[in-house]
């Protein structure tokens, strides 16, 4: 008996409507094939009430049936709308990032700004730290303009100058506290220079809003560096 | 399977082999029994008898292979069925001839019920997840005990819709219960 044959009578079978010429094979046949077994018993559960037939849908299955499209669009939006998010705060990053670069202040070799310069010890190891710098090579300009003999000569220039090599090396607080200290003392030899680069310090911190104050104040004073300052507002307020 | 592994084990006297054969030929047994012999209120009896012929012929070399365990064993059931009716009237005395190279300790009615609930449980849950008219014509069918004419009237579809429906529904739980060999 072929499996098709046998599922056509399992009503008959266990009805006992069977002609008894196919019974035999019939019985013959679930003992062998499994899946007809399966079927039969099946037939005979049901027969025997032994399921339970729900006719009616679970509420909580029927709202879920009919929340699942409106669940799904609202994820679909939110996955949207979350890459358009990440799409505008990375772009936004990179405008930021562009924003905080800046130019080197240039050094002229023997420049003086300020008083004269009384002890010349120093002068070697300042210009070695300037060729690195001028290379922008920073670290290795830092680590004469931090060693013993800059250090100790108190240089405004070299303050300066040390300054902007913490700014390019991301050491932020570095430069704010050399930057801060020249301008509480009012030096005039970098002091505009000095609120300049603070203004960029706020920028890499992300605190755009005081960037824009920095530069605002510069801005308003009698400075070469006022036009700059105009400037660098100009593209804060683009952003 | 492998079907030759299992009757190589079987052979040998594996008693996994033959729990796992009891397991699957047991209800089968039953359902021949029960739709050949009414009035009968327990057939384990019988079933003990089949084991025991099964296992006895095994041991005697009366099986060649694997694809001959499920034509043997309705054999000796046919066989054990006609034995029943000839001796019904007759105290039988089937308990001496059991097989001892076995252990048919079990209870096979109890086995056969907790199988019968074990599949209602799986049903249950399986014809939820039908879709609402399969389980309609389900519920008329086997629970009403309509015919296919009656529920096609009922419903407003063809007798012919109905009876595809029901097929289909009754197929689509057998293979869901083969494919998670639920039962």
């Amino acid at each position: 008996m072929k499996c098709h044959e046998f599922q056509g009578l399992i009503t008959a079978y266990l009805g006992e409507t069977i002609e008894e010429s196919r019974r035999e094979q019939f019985e013959e046949h679930f003992f062998a094939c499994r899946q007809c077994f399966l079927g039969l018993k099946i037939n005979e559960s049901l027969r025997n009430k032994g399921a339970r037939i729900q006719l009616n849908d679970p509420p909580h299955l029927f709202t879920f049936k009919v929340l699942r499209p409106l669940l799904a669009m609202a994820a679909l939006f939110l996955l949207v709308l979350f890459s358009a998010l990440l799409v505008q705060r990375d772009r936004r990053a990179g405008q930021l990032r562009e924003l905080a670069r800046f130019d080197l202040p240039l050094y002229h070799q023997g420049e003086m700004r300020g008083e004269a310069e009384s002890a010349r010890g120093w002068e070697e190891q300042f210009s070695l730290a300037m060729r690195h710098y001028q290379e922008r090579d920073f670290r290795a300009a830092l680590d004469l303009f931090e060693g013993p003999v800059l250090s100790a000569a108190d240089l405004p220039k070299a303050a300066f100058f040390r300054a902007i090599c913490y700014l390019e090396t991301d050491q932020l607080a570095g430069a704010e506290a050399i930057f801060d200290a020249i301008i509480r003392d009012m030096n005039p030899a970098y002091f505009d220079e000095a609120c300049y680069y603070k203004g960029f310090i706020r920028l890499r911190q992300g605190r755009l809003p005081e960037a824009r104050a920095q530069f605002a104040k510069l801005a308003g004073m009698l400075s070469p560096m006022a036009g700059k300052a105009r400037d660098m507002i100009r593209k804060i307020d683009e952003l | 399977m492998d079907e030759e592994r299992f009757f190589a084990r079987l052979r040998a006297g594996d008693p996994q082999a033959q729990k796992e054969l009891i397991q699957t030929f047991n209800p089968r047994i039953f359902v021949y029994f029960r739709n050949r012999i009414k009035g009968e209120s327990s057939y384990e009896d019988l079933v003990q008898e089949v084991f025991s012929a099964f296992f006895h012929g095994l041991d005697q070399g009366k099986l060649a292979g694997a694809d001959w365990i499920a034509p043997f064993i309705f054999g000796i059931a046919r066989r054990v069925m006609y034995n029943y009716f000839y001796r019904q009237k007759k105290s039988n005395d089937i308990q001496k001839n059991i097989c001892t190279q076995c252990e048919l300790s079990s209870s096979f009615s109890e086995a056969e019920r907790l199988d019968n609930e074990k599949l209602g449980q799986v049903l249950s849950g399986l014809i939820q997840k039908l879709p609402r008219i399969d389980r309609e014509i389900l519920d008329a069918f086997y629970f009403q005990e309509r015919k296919i004419g009656e529920i096609a009237d009922m419903t407003g579809r063809s007798p012919h819709y109905v009876s595809v429906r029901k097929e289909r529904a009754l197929k689509k739980i057998r293979a869901e219960i083969s494919r998670k060999n639920l039962y």
